[in-house]
């Protein structure tokens, strides 16, 4: 998603990152990296616990998390 | 598996692909698709053997491909080597476990453009950023490998008087290699995938710097040509890494 956002150029974090490399604007790049990363650490977490609800039944999760986006 | 049953596997797979090529050409031939969007797909396979011929556009998958081979071969490496010593030393584990667990779930395509900051717009980026995808799965599959192995398997190397340092090489590497393989295919298949998308981001070569130019000058078959290109590249890579596994696990029961 995101990299389909830096591609398109229209819309999202994806072009709120690139314009802002474009623009110079540092702090909003840095800034950016650690939004999207945290959304991404959030989502993972999120679908962990919702794994963890669902499937209680199945063996406990990885104590490191298996998902690579 | 007999000579029978790999052709007839092999014919199963051929068939989606027909499939989806006739449906393609059925979109354009019915004018479901306007062919100056969507070219038939016999027009796109010649100007693909067309364009495999010209040394220009074989640089340019020099380029994808030397990118791919360098990010991916640093990713085995670093994966491999931090996933057996996480696995092995209990301080690295402690060290290795928390950075793992806030990195591996990020979205490393947010590091580029701190990467072209970082190293310019050069071959370094990519570079990077496939060895930011790639080494993940090859870290923890090898670590979940390495820790899956038998304690009776190094109990009875302890017992016949293998030095420790030996075992980790003679035993547990071993019997990790399935799962580093595992772990190797899924690197590879990201590998491909985002070399190509950091091409096609910031790129004056490569593969995704041919499709992106070919898109903006509205050029549909030149499009679809590097596109087929990094299909057939990954496919072929996928098969040889199927093949170096097979050779390598001729000794294990599930192959």
């Amino acid at each position: 998603m995101i990299t389909s956002e830096m591609i398109a150029r229209q819309s999202g974090a994806g072009n709120i990152l690139f314009n802002a490399l474009d623009m110079g604007q540092y702090d909003t790049v840095y800034a950016m990296i650690i939004i999207v990363g945290a959304m991404g650490i959030g989502l993972d977490a999120a679908f962990e616990n919702l794994r963890g609800r669902l499937v209680k039944w199945s063996e406990p999760g990885f104590d490191i998390p298996l998902s690579f986006a | 598996m007999n000579v029978r049953a790999v052709t007839s596997d092999v014919l199963l797979g051929i068939v989606p692909i027909a499939l989806l090529i006739a449906l393609w050409q059925a979109l354009v031939s019915f004018g479901y698709a306007p062919a100056t969007l969507l070219p038939p797909p016999g027009l796109v396979f010649m100007r693909l053997v067309r364009q495999l011929l010209t040394s220009e556009y074989q640089q340019e998958i020099a380029a994808t491909l030397f990118r791919l081979f360098s990010g991916f071969s640093i990713a085995v490496i670093l994966g491999v080597a931090i996933g057996l010593a996480a696995a092995t030393h209990p301080a690295v584990n402690a060290v290795v476990r928390p950075i793992v667990r806030v990195l591996a779930p990020l979205p490393k395509v947010a590091l580029y453009p701190a990467l072209l900051l970082l190293v310019g717009f050069g071959h370094e980026s990519k570079i990077l950023l496939v060895v930011a995808d790639a080494l993940f799965p090859i870290l923890l599959s090898t670590y979940y490998g390495a820790s899956m192995v038998e304690q009776k398997l190094i109990w009875s190397a302890m017992a016949a008087g293998t030095p420790r340092r030996q075992i980790l090489f003679k035993v547990v590497l071993p019997a990790a290699v399935p799962s580093i393989l595992t772990g190797c295919r899924i690197g590879l298949v990201i590998s491909c995938i985002v070399v190509f998308l950091a091409e096609m981001i910031t790129s004056t070569d490569g593969l995704g710097h041919v499709l992106v130019t070919a898109a903006r000058t509205f050029q549909a078959v030149d499009m679809f040509v590097p596109l087929i290109t990094i299909s057939l590249l990954g496919l072929i890579l996928n098969g040889l890494l199927e093949g170096l596994r097979t050779y390598l696990l001729r000794g294990f029961p599930e192959v």
